[in-house]
């Protein structure tokens, strides 16, 4: 049984709660650990859970719909879209572009503005293919004894 | 003097009793070791609500039991007591408050209000309050005003036109509509109140604080549950015995009616079995759940 997924909302994050939730349901859907046809909690449900208001849930719900990530119908709750089955876990462009979009909201949280989030980004991928070089270059591990 | 010696050992055994049993209660609610300190202080607080809650509980039927006329209280006492029971598990479930500061984590699972019954129990009582409605339905259908005129508290019939018969008391509408009233207002609130258990804020978002969230609240669902069946089987069991001593007077039943009381007998000892275990439950919580996976 796989785990349950779980959001988390933190108040010394400069990214609105709405945005927190938004931003990590659409990571769960489009990285497949939310599956299409999963139910998400109620609205007053997850409210009371995170501490937050019913409207900052129902915004983050009604933005992922806008998405095309999921659908609500009225006594039905909402659910991961059946659309987002064959766009999220299947297609590495997608998941790329929650994952950039993940990193661009948090960074422009943290008040850094567009040329400090692509130099980050570009001082990230500096530091992952000089780990990468590293890798290759170092002598192999030894399997084994004698 | 000498004869008060027996029933005070009886009150000191029963007050052990419910010492002992409070204790294992409170050790049961959040096993040592298991969740976190906030768990075991919201499993503690909530039993001590449904504690304070059977004590306001057992005062409303005694109060309740002591008017009324002709029997209508002490059949309306264990209504009180539910209702009491009710409320005392509906302020332990408000008393958990959301958390507001910090880093709050939740789990992305719907809560369900079967996933909180105890199954076997609650169908069981569920099918005790079915007889209940479908007994009060056909006496207060057979029911007939008493000698005094007041309407379904009595049996009334004749076995040939010269010979008429009435026997009282009767479960009929001076009985049954008050009851079915109680009781009705009684699993209105045991819905609200469950409601409230599953809807209520999570004392965790962590895998290990959810699985100790859930044991909370399926055993506050235990506990409706019971409640609702003490509400349920007590006046069930009154009803079935007042209807078969009653309805065991006809000079000439016929044989559906022979039948009806011989089911309604046999139906006696099984609302009772049902108003004990229930009583059990109360008393010790997590009775019902023994196989529910508790908080490593």
């Amino acid at each position: 049984m796989s785990p349950v997924p779980q959001l988390v909302v933190a108040d010394d994050d400069p990214t609105p709660p709405y945005e927190q939730v938004r931003v990590q349901l659409a990571e769960l859907v489009t990285t497949g650990a939310l599956r299409p046809g999963d139910r998400l909690p109620p609205l007053r449900q997850l409210a009371a859970d995170l501490g937050i208001a019913v409207g900052t849930v129902g915004r983050a719900y009604r933005e992922l719909e806008v998405a095309g990530l999921v659908v609500s119908r009225r006594g039905g709750g909402t659910r991961v879209a059946p659309g987002a089955a064959v766009a999220a876990p299947a297609r590495g462009g997608a998941r790329l572009e929650a994952l950039a979009l993940h990193f661009a909201s948090r960074a422009r949280g943290l008040g850094a503005g567009d040329d400090e989030v692509l130099a980050a980004a570009r001082s990230a991928l500096a530091a992952l293919a000089r780990d990468e070089r590293g890798a290759d270059s170092s002598p192999a591990p030894a399997h084994g004894r004698g | 003097m000498l004869a008060l010696v027996p029933s005070s050992a009886l009150l000191a055994a029963l007050v052990a009793g419910l010492v002992g049993a409070h204790v294992r209660a409170v050790r049961s609610v959040a096993p040592p070791g298991a969740g976190s300190p906030a768990v075991r202080r919201a499993g503690r607080r909530a039993l001590g609500w449904r504690w304070a809650g059977a004590a306001v509980g057992a005062a409303a039927a005694w109060a309740v039991a002591g008017t009324g006329t002709l029997g209508r209280g002490p059949m309306l006492a264990p209504a009180a007591l539910g209702l009491g029971l009710l409320a005392g598990v509906l302020v332990g479930e408000l008393a958990v408050r959301p958390r507001t500061a910090g880093r709050r984590s939740a789990a992305l699972a719907v809560r369900r209000t079967r996933d909180v019954l105890p199954r076997r129990t609650a169908v069981a009582v569920a099918a005790a309050a079915v007889v209940l409605l479908v007994l009060l339905a056909t006496t207060t259908a057979l029911g007939s005003p008493d000698d005094l005129g007041r309407a379904g508290r009595s049996l009334s019939g004749s076995c040939s036109p010269s010979t008429g018969f009435s026997s009282g008391p009767w479960p009929g509408s001076y009985y049954s509509a008050p009851l079915a009233a109680a009781v009705t207002g009684g699993l209105l609130a045991a819905a609200l109140v469950l409601r409230r258990i599953t809807g209520r804020p999570a004392v965790g978002g962590t895998a290990e604080l959810v699985d100790a969230d859930a044991v909370l609240r399926r055993r506050a669902g235990e506990a409706v549950t019971a409640a609702c069946g003490v509400l349920v089987t007590a006046p069930l069991a009154g009803a079935l015995v007042i209807t078969v001593v009653t309805g065991s007077h006809h000079p000439c039943p016929t044989a559906a009616g022979t039948a009806g009381l011989v089911v309604a007998g046999l139906l006696v000892p099984a609302a009772t079995g049902l108003l004990g275990w229930c009583a059990a439950v109360l008393l010790v919580p997590g009775t019902s759940l023994r196989r529910a996976p508790v908080p490593a």
